[in-house]
């Protein structure tokens, strides 16, 4: 068990002790500071999280949607514990999660090669020493996992397309074997029968390994067929969370319900 | 393995024509130091009777007012010439993209200071910082190196500050380090190959200024001393015989000169359109 405490009081624990959920987050309060100028430290501060209480259940996908600058990437990097300063408590079953990035141009490195970029999450693990020969046989085995055929080891990511760079990225996410992931946004920069397949992959590694996942996206359909619950947030707050299901069949809210108006649900 | 792995790096060369021709030239020069290192008709310090004497079979590039082999001095002048041009990038450089990359990742207090100190030094002419240093540590080959080398750091600083910071913050980094990544591999492991080719044009680049500076240097007779020679300071001896031996001037500053025309081509050759290796 790893507890930090910020100097806002926050609390960020991994290997936390928790009945049945990968991931509880608890009246989170993110903030964000003035950009410091020159050598003057900014000090104004904004709240960009409003009191933000969630769970991700073992095993479920919750889903998160809302409109760009509503908060879903200021979550996103709190959970991953990047962000300072904030309070409340986020409290993580396993190690820190890894993220599946939007844009799979972006998200591997262009100067490896994919075979390595594969290798590199296990030789960053800082809780056990995988052995050259542990390393092999693992990335293999997540390749075959995801459909990343060997041949494409000795290939550079510029030379993959969309689909090929979001199962490697997806494959370096799980490469430890961990319980919960954040899907930021996965499929959003891919067409859409690339879509469907990432999505049927996310969903079969979530039934075989038991993966929990927080599935941030703006894309109403998609959560519709990736999740299991859904929260819906707006500026900074959330709004309603519940079965998905439920949700979008008796939005509570005005602001949900134009939401799925605009989807065409 | 290894033949695609080199067809893929020079398939990643922007310009891999311009690269070759300038590498072709490089060669050329490095043949003639090779070679001087090795054989050279005469041994370049010594003194002869046969003053002055124009190009012939016996001195390919005739000999100057002492009577020494201008051939003999140009080989061996190219050998210190180009040390002294790679000594000061490798000083230059590679403290240089250290200090950039590390401040530049980080940023907050240090870098600011770092780069207000760059700036500083950037304000000094480079010859001019240079000629401090050497008048304070005495002229000899090793010192003017060291000379040159300081006065190249900020620009490496400069450049590898500001290719790290645009690498930082895109998705490949954050991944990296939210996977565990310790700093110093994320810097030099993650993100420095992927600026390696703005990086090396300007080490080419750098080159190139070394190469002039350390022969302007020379040329004001600061440097190796007399008898040895480097190149600009055989310019700098021949310009009283340039119309009796023209080769004195010419054998030496075509040297100088493909040098140069060799690392802007290879520089060239890296830099893409956009400014980076695609």
């Amino acid at each position: 068990m790893t507890r930090t405490v910020t100097k806002m009081g926050g609390v960020y624990e991994t290997h936390a002790r928790l009945n049945g959920s990968a991931l509880e987050v608890r009246n989170l309060n993110v903030y964000y500071r003035e950009r410091a100028r020159m050598l003057r430290r900014g000090n104004a501060l904004e709240r960009v999280l409003h009191d933000v209480s969630f769970c991700v259940r073992d095993g479920e996908i919750l889903g998160l949607c809302g409109e760009s600058g509503c908060g879903k990437s200021t979550l996103s990097k709190a959970i991953c514990g990047i962000v300072r300063e904030f309070d409340g408590e986020i409290l993580l079953a396993d190690e820190r999660p890894l993220m599946v990035f939007q844009d799979p141009f972006g998200s591997l490195n262009p100067a490896k090669r994919v075979g390595w970029l594969l290798e590199e999450p296990l030789r960053a693990d800082r809780t056990r020493t995988w052995t050259p020969d542990e390393r092999a046989t693992r990335i293999e085995e997540v390749a075959a996992q995801v459909e990343v055929e060997t041949a494409l080891f000795d290939r550079c990511p510029t030379e993959l397309s969309g689909g090929q760079r979001q199962r490697v990225a997806i494959a370096c996410a799980i490469m430890r074997k961990p319980r919960f992931l954040i899907a930021d946004e996965p499929v959003s920069a891919l067409d859409v029968t690339i879509q469907k397949q990432v999505l049927e992959l996310l969903r079969s590694l979530h039934e075989s390994m038991g993966l929990s996942m927080l599935f941030i996206s703006h894309d109403l359909r998609v959560v519709y067929q990736v999740c299991d619950r859904v929260m819906i947030m707006r500026e900074g707050r959330i709004l309603e969370q519940g079965v998905v299901r439920d949700v979008y069949r008796n939005p509570s809210h005005e602001y949900t319900r134009s939401l799925l108006a605009a989807a065409g649900i | 393995m290894a033949t695609t792995r080199t067809r893929s790096l020079l398939a990643r060369i922007p310009n891999p024509r311009l690269f070759c021709a300038g590498a072709l030239i490089m060669l050329a020069v490095i043949t003639l130091i090779v070679i001087g290192m090795v054989w050279m008709p005469y041994e370049p310090t010594a003194m002869s009777p046969d003053r002055l004497q124009g190009v012939s079979a016996a001195h390919l590039l005739g000999t100057d007012k002492m009577g020494r082999d201008i051939l003999s001095r140009v080989m061996y002048g190219s050998r210190i010439t180009f040390l002294v041009a790679l000594g000061t990038m490798a000083i230059g450089a590679g403290f240089g993209i250290l200090v950039g990359a590390v401040t530049g990742y980080y940023g907050g207090i240090v870098d600011e200071v770092v780069m207000r100190v760059t700036d500083g030094l950037f304000a000094f002419p480079t010859v001019l910082l240079a000629l401090v240093i050497v008048s304070l540590f005495g002229s000899s080959t090793l010192n003017v190196m060291w000379a040159l080398g300081i006065a190249f750091v900020p620009s490496f600083i400069r450049v590898a500050r500001s290719e790290v910071i645009r690498c930082k913050h895109l998705d490949y980094v954050k991944n990296a380090r939210l996977m565990g990544v310790r700093d110093a591999r994320v810097i030099f492991v993650h993100i420095l190959p992927n600026v390696s080719g703005v990086i090396m044009s300007n080490v080419m680049i750098g080159f190139n200024n070394a190469v002039l500076s350390e022969a302007g240097l020379s040329y004001l007779g600061i440097g190796s001393q007399p008898p040895y020679a480097s190149l600009g300071q055989m310019i700098s001896e021949a310009q009283e015989i340039f119309f009796t031996v023209p080769s004195a001037v010419l054998g030496p500053g075509m040297v100088i000169v493909l040098m140069v025309l060799g690392f802007s081509l290879m520089g060239e050759g890296l830099r893409a359109a956009e400014g980076r290796m695609a």
